[in-house]
């Protein structure tokens, strides 16, 4: 089988669209050896490639991770002259002209359930783009129970026509020694342990507001000198964090990171004494599972995937409600017997995702669209 | 029988879209019992030794190094990559019974290897360098006319894709008439036909209510891009709701960028680029009507491809088009560089739907009858059989000459 794999997404930015095509290259080429890969991503040179395989070929393409008419003229070219047999578009969109048979990964619908939190640019071309995959592509996947329900709902798509994939922490996300974090950390970024860690794109859809409204009240109630660390680079919609922190007079006891690179992420998870999500819209929700991957104590919104996909892992809080959060991350903050179970069950769940096992689900579908001749069934 | 046949491009590799027609001719014969071997050039090394649909395909992996100093001097590098390379592959081959050579740009090897290999060269001229240029060559152009002319006197046989190169290579290089004969190219009419969802794929370079207008080829002057750009002008495109949407690429796109730009049109004239199948055939289907308005044009392939889609053409009356296009029968056709025609015959078209619909029915029978590949490939083989023939002759009455 020769198998496309649309990775612009992979230079094109920090967001996790580039990590779920990065690591999901990197994991099939471990898990199979048989099958041919061509990786097309953008003409960035410098990097190493995603995956230095034999049977994964790297194409540099002179397109961007959202350029629909190269996706919709020249795409299928490509896909011609390589012989694939299945493309995956991994970033929502399909060619309307197909070359072979293709999957769409379609990962969450947050422009038609909450479309005031993404920029209407933006939500308008994903909008564009998963509706072609809902009617063209031969099969639909997504990273959620909730994402499927999602996209079944919004493109009248029957539920069995998309196949749920978890995506995963990758392997440097494990428990490791907090006291070796801490110094690490410390010398990165000048921040003593114990820190409240929000990881993400500087968004509306992440409830930064909500987390500093929370944070407030801890400060006044308490803890005056605990420290909140907001890690992240700008998103796909503009959000004023600076605003923000005058509104609150907050700016002492908060540390703005910006984007962190991959390398330091572990240890900025590990030296945390709580990790908080309060996000009101994820299709996933990576950073959670990184912090339990950590057995950092997490907490995270009750809103959309991010029940499943913390299960018993993590704490639950309403992202509406201020004072419930402030409440728990006070009492994580506090309870050490609470912090360290809580911890344990978070590397527990962790442990039941991993980038083979999307792989190797990923590469079920694959084959089952490859060698389908009609709408079969995925299995997954 | 076994043909080696000599390319400067092949599928994937594209430069002048020649591989294609190449490639489409060869897997054609193949398809009719020919053993064909295709020695071409390898853009980025891949895939030296295939098979592609029956068509043995051996690529070299061209330009090496050292970097020649001049275009020129390329060509004469490339040609002997390709020689090199053919007594390679000589031994693995078997036995070849013809060489046949597409345009100047293999000249030298196919030349070279027929000779030392005393076998008859057959060769396609698809276009002229004098044709092309008007006339007028700057000292590159001269070298690509003289190879063109010392091709044609080598060939035992050369084949012209049209009447109109017929002539031109009567006229410019003193051609053997006896020896020349025309096959045009061929269209696959089904790569064009192919179902697709329209209102999505145009949505990514038209708004629902636009009609389109379609040039589909080089952005080159002999194009004759400008006069349509000036006659879709006359057509008030803003009140009409129409687009005029140019695919391909070429040394006048910033000229016509620039037209467009002072004549105001600069967001109803969209240049799309490059495309190529099978998104080509949707942007043809996507369109409302098809003009080729080229000052020359050797054959005039656009033409019938959009015949394939069943899109309504307006041509011009330049070289070869005029074999293909019948006036008022399967399309429109125009005189060349004439921007008031252009602009009545699009709006005629465009008014007539009933009309603009006949043209594509019958258009569309004329490509699909006419200029099938197999037809193509059945009279190459009959070009095939006089020319073995012929050498048999000469060869027998050579060697009773010598006894």
């Amino acid at each position: 089988m020769r198998v496309g794999i649309d990775a612009r997404s992979v230079y094109a930015g920090h967001g996790g669209i580039g990590t779920y095509a990065r690591e999901l290259v990197r994991a099939l080429a471990r898990v199979d050896q048989e099958n041919r890969y061509f990786v097309l991503c953008t003409e960035r040179k410098g990097p190493a490639p995603i995956a230095a395989a034999a049977n994964v070929t790297e194409i540099r393409c002179p397109a961007a991770m959202l350029d629909r008419r190269w996706e919709q003229l020249q795409l299928p070219t490509l896909a011609e002259d390589l012989g694939l047999d299945v493309l995956h578009m991994t970033c929502f969109g399909t060619p309307v002209v197909k070359p072979c048979r293709v999957i769409s990964t379609i990962h969450d619908v947050v422009f038609r359930e909450r479309p005031d939190l993404v920029a209407p640019w933006l939500a308008a071309y994903l909008d564009r783009s998963a509706a072609f995959s809902a009617r063209e592509a031969d099969w639909v996947i997504t990273v959620s129970e909730h994402s499927r329900q999602a996209i079944g709902r919004a493109y009248r798509m029957p539920p069995d026509r998309i196949s749920v994939i978890y995506l995963a922490a990758s392997g440097g996300f494990r428990p490791r020694d907090r006291q070796e974090a801490a110094k690490r950390v410390k010398k990165r970024f000048g921040l003593e342990g114990g820190y409240v860690l929000s990881v993400g794109a500087l968004e509306p859809k992440k409830n930064i507001d909500g987390l500093l409204d929370a944070f407030s009240r801890l400060v006044r109630d308490g803890f005056p000198r605990q420290v909140l660390v907001v890690a992240g680079g700008e998103g796909g919609m503009a959000y004023d964090l600076g605003r923000a922190l005058r509104l609150r007079r907050l700016g002492g006891s908060v540390r703005v990171l910006g984007h962190v690179p991959d390398v330091d992420l572990p240890s900025l998870y590990t030296a945390a004494g709580a990790f908080v999500c309060l996000s009101f819209y994820e299709g996933f929700g990576l950073p959670p599972l990184e912090a339990m991957a950590c057995g950092t104590p997490t907490i995270v919104s009750s809103a959309t995937s991010l029940p499943e996909v913390a299960g018993k892992g993590a704490l639950l809080v309403d992202p509406d409600e201020p004072l419930e959060i402030a409440n728990t991350i006070a009492k994580l903050l506090t309870d050490t017997a609470l912090a360290h179970e809580l911890s344990q069950r978070g590397v527990e769940r962790a442990s039941t995702f991993s980038w083979e096992e999307t792989a190797r689900q990923t590469l079920q579908v694959y084959a089952t669209v490859a060698g389908a001749t009609g709408a079969g069934q995925c299995g997954c | 029988m076994r043909v080696l046949m000599l390319a400067s491009e092949y599928p994937p590799a594209k430069v002048y879209g020649l591989g294609r027609a190449v490639h489409d001719l060869s897997r054609a014969l193949a398809a009719r019992g020919t053993e064909v071997h295709v020695l071409s050039n390898s853009i980025g090394g891949r895939d030296q030794e295939v098979v592609m649909e029956g068509v043995a395909v051996h690529r070299i992996n061209f330009p090496s190094p050292p970097e020649p100093p001049d275009p020129t001097s390329c060509v004469v590098q490339f040609n002997v990559c390709l020689i090199e390379r053919a007594h390679q592959l000589l031994p693995e081959m078997g036995a070849i019974d013809i060489v046949h050579a597409h345009d100047w740009l293999v000249a030298l090897a196919a030349e070279s290897i027929a000779r030392r290999l005393q076998l008859p060269l057959v060769t396609t001229i698809h276009d002229t360098a004098i044709g092309k240029n008007f006339g007028r060559l700057d000292q590159r152009q001269q070298y690509v006319a003289l190879t063109e002319r010392w091709l044609v006197a080598t060939s035992q046989r050369i084949v012209a894709c049209s009447q109109f190169v017929k002539g031109e290579l009567i006229e410019h290089y003193a051609a053997d008439e006896s020896r020349l004969e025309v096959i045009p190219c061929g269209v696959d009419t089904a790569l064009y036909q192919t179902p697709v969802n329209l209102p999505a794929f145009r949505s990514v370079f038209a708004r629902p209510q636009e009609k389109l207008v379609l040039y589909v080829g080089r952005l080159d002057r002999e194009k004759g891009v400008d006069v349509l750009i000036r006659a879709f002008d006359k057509l008030t495109p803003r009140e009409a709701q129409l687009r005029l949407v140019l695919v391909g690429e070429g040394q006048a796109k910033p000229g016509l960028q620039d037209l467009a730009g002072s004549l105001g049109l600069a967001d109803v004239v969209t240049f799309l680029g490059y495309v190529a199948l099978p998104a080509l055939g949707a942007i043809y289907q996507s369109a409302e009507l098809v003009v080729v308005p080229s000052l020359y044009e050797p054959f005039g392939l656009v033409a019938l491809e959009a015949m394939a889609a069943a899109r309504p053409v307006i041509a011009s009356d330049a070289g070869g088009l005029a074999e293909i296009v019948t006036d008022e029968q399967t399309g429109l056709r125009v005189w060349a560089g004439d921007v008031d025609a252009v602009a009545s015959a699009v709006s005629r078209l465009l008014e007539d739907r009933e009309f603009a619909s006949q043209l594509a029915r019958r258009g569309q029978e004329w490509a699909s009858t006419g200029f099938s590949w197999d037809r193509v490939a059945e009279l190459t083989q009959a070009c095939y059989k006089t020319v073995l023939d012929t050498a048999r002759i000469e060869g027998g009455a050579r060697d009773a000459a010598v006894t």
